[in-house]
């Protein structure tokens, strides 16, 4: 052994990696399904091999490869933890610590291998050395291959296939497919061979026995090979690295390709120094590190969105007073200035924009303990989790979220005997996933347990007065009931969620983020909660509309479209407009100057604003539609809190206040009116 | 009822009329005051509630202190002014606006001349009045205790006004 100064970091390290990992290993061995320690396991097993690797012992990183490849099929559940594991794990630790070391004895290498090889399956892991000897007199060759058959080599009746076999049959075979040319599926002709190979092969081969490969197919096909000097067989770092070089060197002139490997290998065979490359691995990695991103306080974001937002409101009285003064300098500079404010908004917004696969990680942990402690079989599940929100909005999603986890293991999944009589696996899934639409972000929550009895639901709701009995309620009604203050069906109040305070709650959070929730269930099969949520908290693009003599704002991606409302076409009876057939769907309507109690005649020509949210969808009736406006969005007061109706209020160019209209909300009366318009008329049929 | 309930560091207080009687804010709880803005009416709100203004970027409601003292409304004259207070509910301080005919002078109200409010004599309820104070040796100045000028009781109301619109959209208003 060296003195050299990072070899013996690498000892030291190496040596305190192997008693966290006996440690791990013997609390293993009692908690056989805690993840926490299999990873822990896992990562000592990858650093030893990876830091072995680049200090050239390769002795010891292929041992170690074994060790981590068995206890990687072990993190995804395909291997058990069983003592014998255990045990022959221990016994590899030995081992390393004894070569490390250059102290006691090692025990045999070749009986440990075997172990995790019969644990495999038989399975090869990729690329094991056949024996661990250092003085191995079975080096093999190493050579690099390239076969380009020509296009139509098919139409001279040759079988690619038993040729490619019989070129894995002489060693160890490393293929690089190379289909660069493949062209459109329109353009594809099927008897035509549009693509080709690069191979390293290692083994007791000789040229001859590659050349006898290609023999029958020489003629129409582009065969060249290249004897890589001193790759051992054995050097499975190497024989890795040079088959990563040759996916990335994708050339399709042989010669750069065979130069580039050829090269490669020789500047990295056995024997020459790995240090240096260690090295200059090591400065690559702090430069990286320092280059690539800033740690900013939220603070200091929050307030330069803030200061975008006072920008915008100030642009927009700029282009109010620029179109006034007919200066048409003036009005093409606040044009200008407008495209910036714009761009200025994008990117300030950007930066505030997190993935949520952060926070769907520490959800994995939750559910795994949960069910543990409740007795369930539960996994979760994630897609998504690069779907980008505001760090804010995510920061506020956490809690809602975890109670909606928190019902679906407890009230959702069945207890695992439960399931299998039901026919189901008996472990239960939650499927958590992201994606976004248009401006919106929706984040959905599925299990597969028991679903919703609506029946017992409407039952529940009636006897706690939610709802009176003739009540007729659709199902995605009867669904959101689990929503109501003090209601839940769950027959104990459990540690864990029942108190029946938890779903309004959720609820109402997913309000003041100015999203919605929507519940799908089928009794048996599961519950699917969606959660609609907008991108940002704080500028929105806005549609200005005029009610009588006040402007009020609806939030433009919840519009469709707008329609006219001449007044010819009111019903007739005067009675408030409850429903109206748009292209063949009936689609309920709130005026909303009646709904905002205004004064005044109706105009003559109304404007129908369609919405839409989620799946629902109203008609908003308002005097006239002004045009987009820049909302940035302002709260409205604590006093105001509970009124549903307004999300928020915006400043205009003028510099007065328009409030902004909860379309989730109208929707919810426009449906609800619709509703009890049907009830009464139904009622006076009955009577009359 | 004594003065120790007031801030006694600060003995100034502005004077405004509302129906031409004069009352009084200590002008620690007072952040300015302004000329009138333009109104944005919040519907379907209790009638003392005018609506909201534009504030240098922040919206703040504006409460009408004639409706809320029960007198009959006016129109706006040049003189009447919105009276920005800081009121603290529950821990937050809120900005609130209030409507009034006029504003007067600041005075200096020493704490021995005030006086704890009748319980008599008065229409008012007088939880919101910390005392009357002496003015000019012949008329009396009433002084508010902002905090309850708004009471939880009312903002019940307010919220209530809110859920209830939230709950119950349409048809259960009288």
């Amino acid at each position: 052994m060296s003195f050299d100064p990072l070899v013996q970091t690498f000892k030291d390290e190496t040596l305190e990696s192997l008693n966290d990992l006996e440690v791990s290993l013997m609390a293993l061995e009692s908690r056989p399904e805690d993840a926490d320690l299999l990873n822990a396991a896992f990562r000592v097993m990858h650093t030893i091999k990876g830091s072995a690797a680049m200090f050239g012992f390769e002795q010891i990183s292929d041992f170690t490869h074994e060790a981590e490849t068995v206890f990687d099929r072990v993190r995804n559940h395909e291997i058990p933890v069983t003592p014998h594991l255990i045990s022959l794990t221990l016994q590899a630790k030995d081992y390393i610590r004894a070569i490390v070391s250059g102290e006691g004895d090692a025990p045999d290498p070749a009986e440990i291998m075997q172990g995790y090889r019969a644990l495999l399956g038989g399975e090869a892991a990729s690329v094991a050395p056949e024996t661990i000897d250092e003085s191995s007199d079975e080096e093999g060759q190493a050579f690099l291959i390239r076969f380009r058959p020509e296009p139509n080599i098919l139409a001279t009746g040759t079988n690619l296939l038993p040729i490619l076999r019989e070129l894995a049959d002489l060693g160890d075979l490393r293929t690089v497919l190379r289909s660069d040319a493949l062209p459109t599926l329109a353009d594809l002709q099927p008897d035509q061979v549009y693509v080709w190979w690069d191979f390293i092969l290692t083994g007791q081969v000789s040229q001859a026995d590659v050349e006898d490969v290609f023999m029958f197919v020489s003629d129409n096909a582009e065969v060249q090979y290249q004897p890589l000097e001193h790759v051992r067989s054995t050097d499975t770092h190497l024989l890795h690295e040079l088959e990563r070089l040759l996916i990335s060197h994708g050339d399709a002139d042989w010669v750069n390709v065979r130069d580039a490997v050829q090269s490669y290998a020789e500047s990295h065979t056995h024997g020459q120094v790995i240090k240096d490359e260690a090295a200059s691995q090591l400065k690559m990695l702090s430069e990286g590190a320092r280059t690539s991103s800033i740690r900013v306080p939220t603070e200091r974001i929050n307030k330069l969105v803030d200061l975008v937002g006072e920008l915008v409101i100030a642009h927009s009285r700029l282009v109010q007073l620029s179109s006034q003064s007919g200066n048409g300098d003036i009005r093409q500079l606040s044009e200008e200035m407008g495209r910036l404010v714009g761009d200025l908004r994008d990117e300030s917004l950007d930066i505030r924009m997190v993935p949520i696969g952060t926070t769907f990680s520490r959800f994995q942990r939750l559910v795994r303990d949960l069910a543990r402690d409740i007795g369930r079989d539960v996994i979760m599940e994630t897609s998504g989790g690069d779907t980008e929100l505001d760090a804010t909005l995510i920061e506020r999603l956490g809690d809602p979220l975890v109670h909606i986890i928190r019902n679906a293991v407890d009230h959702g999944i069945e207890p695992p005997d439960e399931r299998e009589a039901a026919g189901k696996p008996r472990q239960g899934t939650i499927h958590l996933s992201a994606s976004q639409s248009g401006p919106h972000v929706v984040i959905t929550i599925q299990d597969d347990g028991h679903g919703l009895d609506l029946k017992r639901i409407r039952e529940k709701a009636i006897s706690k007065g939610l709802i009176s009995p003739d009540a007729a309620l659709s199902d995605k009604e009867a669904a959101q009931l689990i929503f109501a203050a003090g209601f839940s069906t769950a027959d104990q109040v459990t540690n864990v969620s029942g108190r029946g305070v938890g779903m309004d709650v959720v609820r109402q959070s997913i309000h003041a983020l100015r999203g919605t929730v929507e519940i799908d269930s089928e009794l048996g099969r599961g519950t699917t909660i969606h959660l609609t949520l907008p991108l940002t908290l704080a500028i929105i693009e806005g549609l200005l509309v005029l009610v009588d003599d006040q402007e009020y704002v609806l939030p433009l991606y919840s519009v469709e479209e707008c329609l006219e409302f001449q007044a010819t076409e009111r019903t007739t009876s005067g009675a408030k407009e409850h429903v109206r057939d748009v292209r063949g769907q009936m689609l309920p309507m709130v005026r909303l100057r009646e709904w905002l109690k205004m004064p005044g005649d109706l105009p003559d020509i109304e404007q129908i604003v369609m919405t839409q949210v989620g799946s629902r969808r109203a008609g908003l009736i308002v005097d006239s539609v002004i045009g987009k406006h820049q909302t940035v969005i302002k709260p409205i007061g604590h006093i105001f809190e509970d009124m549903r109706a307004f999300s928020g209020a915006t400043i205009l160019g003028d510099g007065r206040v328009a409030l902004i209209l909860d379309v989730s909300w109208l929707i919810t009366l426009a449906e609800e009116e619709h509703h009890r318009a049907i009830q009464s008329h139904t009622r006076e049929l009955v009577v009359s | 009822m004594e003065a120790t309930a007031l801030d006694t560091t600060l003995n100034h207080y502005l004077s405004f009329s509302v129906d031409n009687d004069l009352y009084a804010l200590n002008v620690g709880q007072v952040r300015e005051v302004l000329e009138l803005v333009p109104i944005t009416k919040v519907p379907r709100m209790p009638e003392f509630i005018r609506g909201i203004i534009n504030l240098r970027g922040k919206v703040v409601p504006v409460i009408d202190m004639r409706t809320k003292f029960g007198m009959a409304n006016l129109d706006a004259t040049i003189d009447t002014r919105v009276v920005v207070v800081e009121s603290g509910h529950d821990d937050q301080v809120m900005l609130l606006g209030a409507l009034v005919d006029s504003v007067s002078e600041v005075l200096e109200i020493k704490p021995e001349s005030i006086q704890p409010a009748p319980t008599l004599g008065l229409d008012l309820n007088t939880d919101f009045i910390r005392g009357v104070g002496r003015h000019n040796d012949d008329s009396f100045i009433i002084i508010l205790d902002i905090d309850k000028v708004f009471s939880t009781a009312e903002l019940t109301l307010v919220k209530q006004a809110g859920v209830a619109n939230a709950g119950q959209p349409e048809g259960q208003d009288s």
